[in-house]
């Protein structure tokens, strides 16, 4: 039995960012997650970072606050954000009551923006349509929630908090007025551990609902599912996003080297659905075309989609408050249990804030909070060693900050270290190397999350060999069978979108791996 | 400002494509009397194979199936079916007088196969599942099942060469046999430096001297074990006489896992390359056929351009022999698959309807069983369906049998020498 | 920015096999055609601590031949040098290149003995010598100009030919590139047909000035039917390599050396012999020999290599460029095409 103040349950950016906070007023925190962190929505969404516009006329809460939070965040995440800016053009049919409401309302809420004429907007963006008419300027950023996620995972344990990935909630004991004993299973070994919290956060998301049951309390929750389009190439300078109320198809937001189109709204009547039909794929493409026309032809790298946890309402889907709320089950008469649903990324830090305030009196506990003013990572720099690329010893600060030197400790002095393990994320094999070592990660999609191989252009090739190669040894899971699995993760996100670029990427690799590795089953 | 085109170019046959169904439908007729001209453009898919020749899908292999099966190839070999159907010849006469003319010809060149054709061999692949083909080159053969279970095993890998992970085919092999147990053992030639992630043919530059070899070689003497697999090193010019040296000097029985993208599909592609030329086959490389010109019923002549400039090439009969959507043979429209040359009917082997992104289907399947439709002499059919007098297709090119959801490298062959067959009673 | 024809890879690494510099040098020296123009590229920023390295690329265009997706990897490369030009520290022997430029408009310093031949200013068909034949091996210079001259139309060289611009354009400078093309136009406007000595230049004024050039070879045996004229036999033979200048076979066209060939086949005293892969780059192009001089001879000494093996005893190459890099490595006599067929036909 382990004893805790507080335990966090689900590790999506919401719940580590609560993690995180809890450790640094000095509260002793176990974080458990089911999968590997950022899984839910936090892992598959559009990465960014709002301005608020999009929120301004019909959710001016939420705007407000992303606005807030988005300045922020470019603070103390700034090694994650790509401060790209953002417009919103207007396109022929469009509403101009709502272009105007839209106007007034970011002058209103204080979100910056300026108007743009059809020439201005196409000299900032050139690849827009020329059925542009005008536009929004706006201070929208991308962010890479994974990045984000992991910063928040490496800054809690640092503060002290203890965050496990691959442990589920099984069971949660109930007296009148508490939640008691917990049970927490690794969902691998099987193995089961008990925890006693005297606070019990549940930031699980769209499972919030699922763990509430668990302790016999009730959480609405409206599951809507949104689906994006990962592209190669980058698109746009900035964000486009299509000056009208809020519908699909309306955003690009450059990532990288790739653009990412997004999103739908539908209805969902499970937490853990991820696929994207047919039908999304063809409205992404067609809407975001129409501001984009180099997008109709593009490659699309894959396809992927989570479920939002969202507030309920009265009307449904985008007309959702994407507010967040914070349930007290004290009002059901139970003391140390509390809720947080709803929200965005964008103001996760906000929603952590707000849970941590409540929990921390609850405990009596009065330290502030500063993960408003103390940045998640420091910055680093590091000079390539002999033997290794000024390139390869850049792109490792960019992915793992602080960590960069010990990363390249393992590349320079493992016999196979500095070997390109994935070309098109340019991962050397000490990189795969260090990560095995690190017990969070126990499948090859955690390695590859970790270190990006596997997550490029091609969705894995070569480099899913590379991958097992430098995990097979710490983990139980056999080698073909770890190399299938990974594949065919990769190939559900890929199906989708099968076209141009992207299909004769997959013709080839079948050529490769079925016929002459005989890796038989599954396309 | 642009120059005439060069002078015109006759053939009595001209093939598309210098892959290996290209290849041996052009050493066929060449063999026969016909000059042949042989176009291709860049690297076939031929170079970046396995460089053996197998009959059916690997999925469909059961381990224990030593013999091809006739039934299931002539059901799964579209058009064949019809072919045999009609025609005088078996499928096995065809297998046999196919694989008796590439054996002959491939042994001409320096790369020694397997002449016994209607069993399947087992080879290892370089990360230790079996790989099952008919025709492979008489080093990789492993024999009988038996020897995976007999005898020490160990795996060689060079540090810095990428094409055999010693630690993962170790580990697969071990997993996969476990009444075996193979061992890993890396070493770092010296002449390798401090390199890392050497391509296949910096490898093989670099073990061109005969001081990497011995390296080689007296690692393989240090090992306790009787059966030693070491990645590719040779080329086809030293690759028989290298593996047959190694051998000798270390007295064990060295294998080469089946490794794809590297030297042994180069191997392969070179010695079909040199089996043309040498049988009279004029082979024009770095060109590409942009346009064809036909009559009703006739292909006349093609166009083709080099960088610069364009020419005029006429022929008797036309072979096409250009690949699936990998090697360019086919192009890709959003999830259409194309004729690039705009003169020929595709369609989806199994499906009359031309393909449609359909869920139905599945994009990736639909995409991989589309090609050029011939009829069952493989006349190729113009866009209205009808077939040409004088223009045949073979290989990858063709619907169903983009490997390897086709029959693999052999069907791909088989259709190649059909078509040849077909195309010397036109030209 | 916008996502370019570089999407259409898929990651077989056939650039990469083919790459001689790859194969020479290793990828932790040169990234390959992949690494720089796929790979690399797509990182922003982090592109330029690439550059020094992919300065090694000798733009042998063997990459792009082989590529089943048709990308323009060299392409790529030259517009990376291009785009990360104005943050370089340059080479030592690059920032030598455009001294020469601004002061002699022309990519070496005019040292040494100039041409003797004194040519025609004015006519319908321009000889475009270019810097090297110029400058460093001015019997090439000599021996076109005579050759040619024999034909119907008798060839001129400009009063004030620039540097046609391709070491710019393979350094990166857009700049002074542009500025040589057109001062470069007003003379190229006045001729009616163009033949030149140097494949740099000939692959250069068709892809950077939208000309027609034609190379002196394609010229002798299209125009002049060199190769139909008959030779009295030699009384001895030596064994000749033709090497394959990679700005003549793959960015002019593969006929230029079918044409070669047969040239040399016709020419007495010649025993035509092969060398393996005689398509390999010798490392004289694509700015190596000034950028990473180190590269450019480990390449030649490759090639001469090559050549011994397969018991060549002089090695052609119709391309200034290739005979000064090769005569670097030494060991085995190398020859330029026209100055040998120029010899033969005078009678030596």
């Amino acid at each position: 039995m382990v004893r805790t103040e507080v335990l966090v349950i689900g590790g999506g950016i919401t719940g580590l960012g609560i993690a995180r906070d809890l450790a640094m007023r000095g509260i002793k925190t176990i974080l458990v997650e089911r999968k590997d962190f950022a899984a839910g929505a936090s892992g598959g969404n559009h990465g960014m970072l709002h301005s608020g516009a999009r929120y301004a006329v019909r959710d001016p809460g939420a705007a407000a606050e992303c606005a807030a939070e988005s300045k922020m965040l470019r603070h103390i995440a700034d090694f994650c954000v790509d401060d790209c800016g953002g417009l919103f053009v207007s396109l022929e049919g469009a509403d101009a009551t709502y272009e105007e409401q839209l106007i007034r309302s970011t002058r209103t809420l204080g979100i910056e923006s300026a108007v743009l004429n059809k020439k201005e907007c196409l000299g900032l963006e050139p690849g827009l349509s020329s059925a542009v008419l005008h536009g929004l300027r706006v201070r929208d950023a991308g962010v890479d929630p994974f990045a984000l996620a992991m910063a928040n995972v490496d800054s809690a344990r640092t503060a002290g908090a203890t965050l496990l990935n691959y442990r589920c909630v099984d069971s949660i004991a109930r007296s009148r007025k508490e939640v008691g004993e917990i049970i927490i299973r690794d969902t691998m070994t099987r193995e089961a551990e008990k925890v006693k919290a005297e606070i019990v956060v549940n930031a699980a998301g769209a499972w919030a609902a699922g763990v509430a049951s668990l302790a016999k309390v009730n959480v609405p929750l409206t599951l809507d599912k949104g689906s994006m389009i990962v592209l190669d190439g980058r698109f746009s300078h900035g964000l486009v996003n299509h000056l009208r109320p809020p519908s699909d198809g309306d955003i690009v937001v450059p990532s990288h080297s790739s653009s990412i189109i997004g999103t739908t709204s539908v209805p969902a009547h499970a937490p853990d659905i991820t696929s994207t039909s047919e039908d999304e794929v063809a409205k992404l493409i067609e809407e975001a075309a129409r501001m984009i026309p180099d997008i109709g032809a593009a490659r699309a790298v894959r396809a992927y989609a989570r479920v939002r946890p969202l507030v309920p309402s009265e009307d449904g889907g985008r007309r959702t408050s994407r507010d967040f709320k914070l349930i007290d089950h004290e009002s059901e008469g139970v003391n140390n249990l509390v809720t947080i649903i709803g929200g965005k990324l964008t103001t996760y830090r906000l929603m952590a804030e707000r849970i941590a305030d409540l929990v921390a009196r609850k405990l009596g506990n009065r330290t502030l909070c500063r993960t408003a003013v103390e940045p998640l990572r420091a910055h680093v720099f590091m000079k390539a060693p002999p033997g290794v690329t000024a390139f390869h010893a850049q792109r490792m600060v960019r992915k793992y900050g602080p960590l960069a030197e010990q990363v390249m400790e393992t590349c320079v002095h493992s016999p196979r270290g500095t070997e390109i393990a994935c070309s098109c994320e340019q991962v050397l094999r000490g990189e795969l190397e260090h990560f095995s070592e690190d017990p969070d990660v126990r499948r090859l999609g955690d390695l590859g999350r970790r270190t990006r191989a596997g997550l490029g252009f091609c969705q894995s090739g070569g480099c899913a060999f590379a991958l097992a190669s430098a995990l097979m040894d710490k983990v139980e899971e056999e080698p073909i069978a770890m190399i299938r699995g990974f594949l065919e993760e990769r190939g559900k996100g890929v199906q989708p979108v099968l076209a141009h670029g992207q299909l004769r990427q997959t013709v080839f690799r079948s050529y490769l791996l079925q016929g002459t590795y005989g890796l038989e089953g599954g396309k | 400002m642009s120059l005439a085109a060069l002078e015109d170019l006759h053939a009595d046959v001209l093939v598309l494509g210098m892959g290996a169904s290209g290849l041996t439908a052009a050493s066929a007729l060449a063999q026969e009397g016909k000059s042949v001209m042989v176009v291709g453009r860049g690297m076939s898919a031929t170079s970046l194979s396995t460089g053996c020749i197998s009959f059916i899908r690997q999925a469909e292999l059961s381990r224990e199936e030593p013999r091809i099966d006739m039934e299931t190839l002539a059901k799964s070999v579209h058009p064949f079916s019809d072919l045999i159907e009609r025609s005088a010849l078996s499928l096995e006469d065809l297998i046999a007088e196919m694989s008796a003319f590439l054996v002959r010809g491939l042994a001409d060149q320096g790369l020694e196969m397997t002449d016994d054709v209607f069993h399947y061999h087992r080879l290892l692949t370089n990360i230790g599942s079996s790989y099952s083909c008919s025709i492979a080159p008489a080093s990789l053969t492993l024999g009988s099942e038996d020897k995976l279970t007999r005898d020490k095993w160990a795996v060689l890998g060079l540090l810095g060469a990428q094409d055999l992970d010693a630690d993962l085919f170790a580990a697969i092999v071990n997993h996969r046999h476990p009444r075996i147990e193979i061992r890993p053992l890396w070493i770092r030639p010296t002449s390798f430096g401090s390199r890392q992630s050497l391509t296949s043919l910096e490898v093989a530059s670099i073990m061109s001297s005969e001081a990497a070899v011995e390296e080689v070689v007296q690692a393989i003497r240090g090992i306790e074990a009787d059966n030693v697999c070491i990645p590719p090193i040779f080329p086809l010019a030293k690759f028989e006489a290298g593996m047959r040296k190694i051998r000798k000097l270390t007295g064990k029985n060295i294998f080469e896992p089946v490794t794809p993208m590297s030297l042994a599909g180069m191997r392969l592609q070179e010695a079909l390359e040199r089996l043309a030329s040498s049988q009279g086959c004029q082979l024009l490389r770095q060109r590409e056929v942009t346009a064809l010109r036909s009559s009703p019923g006739r292909v006349d002549s093609a166009v083709l351009t080099t960088r610069t400039r364009t020419q005029n090439v006429s022929f008797n009969s036309l072979i096409v022999a250009s690949g699936d959507l990998v090697a360019g043979g086919l192009g890709v429209a959003g999830a259409k698959v194309e004729d690039p040359l705009q003169t020929f009917k595709i369609g989806t082997f199994g499906r009359t309807s031309a393909l449609a992104a359909s869920a139905t289907f599945g994009l990736m399947d639909v995409a991989m069983e589309t090609g050029m439709l011939v009829n069952n002499e493989m006349r190729l059919m113009n866009r209205e369906g009808r077939p040409f007098a004088n223009a045949f297709g073979a290989g990858a090119v063709l619907a169903g049998f983009s490997y390897p959801t086709g029959v693999g490298l052999g069907g791909g062959l088989l259709t190649a020498w059909v078509a040849a067959k077909h195309a010397m009673e036109g030209s | 920015m916008v996502a370019a024809k570089e999407n259409a890879c898929i990651k077989c690494g056939i650039c990469m096999q083919v790459c001689p510099v790859v194969t020479l040098e290793g990828v932790a020296s040169f990234p390959g055609p992949r690494g720089v123009a796929i790979d690399a590229a797509r990182f922003g920023e982090d592109v330029q601590s690439m550059r020094l390295d992919s300065l090694k690329c000798t733009t042998c265009w063997r990459c792009e031949d082989v590529c089943p997706a048709k990308i323009s990897l060299p392409r790529r490369i030259l517009e990376i040098r291009r785009e990360t030009f104005s943050k370089a520290t340059l080479p030592a022997g690059h920032a030598q290149v455009l001294d020469n430029i601004d002061r002699y408009r022309r990519s070496v310093h005019p040292e040494g003995s100039p041409p003797s031949m004194k040519p025609n200013r004015a006519g319908d068909l321009l000889y475009f010598p270019g810097c090297i034949a110029e400058q460093r091996l001015p019997a090439i210079y000599n021996s076109t100009l005579d050759l040619v001259g024999r034909g119907d139309r008798v060839p001129f060289v400009p009063e004030s030919w620039q540097c046609c611009g391709a070491p710019l354009e393979k350094i990166g400078d857009e700049q002074r590139m542009k500025a040589v093309h057109e001062a470069n136009f007003a003379i190229f406007d006045k001729a009616k047909e163009i033949v030149t000595s140097c494949p740099g230049c000939t692959t250069h004024l068709f892809q950077g000035y939208g000309l027609r050039p034609m190379h002196t070879i394609e010229y002798l045996y299209e125009v002049m039917g060199v190769n139909r004229l008959s030779f009295l036999p030699a009384k001895k033979k030596i064994r000749v390599a033709l090497h394959r200048p990679c700005h003549l076979n793959r960015t002019v066209g593969p006929h230029v050396i079918d044409y070669a060939l047969e040239i040399l086949q016709n020419v007495p005293g010649v025993k035509l012999v092969e060398m393996a892969d005689p398509g390999r780059c010798c490392g004289g192009g694509g700015g190596v020999t000034a950028g990473h001089p180190n590269v450019a001879l480990d390449l030649a000494k490759a090639k001469v290599r090559s050549a011994l093996e397969a018991k060549a005893e002089m090695i052609v190459a119709p391309c200034p460029f290739c005979v000064i890099n090769l005569n670097r490595a030494g060991g085995i006599e190398v020859r330029d095409f026209v100055i040998l067929v120029d010899s033969v036909l005078k009678g030596h």
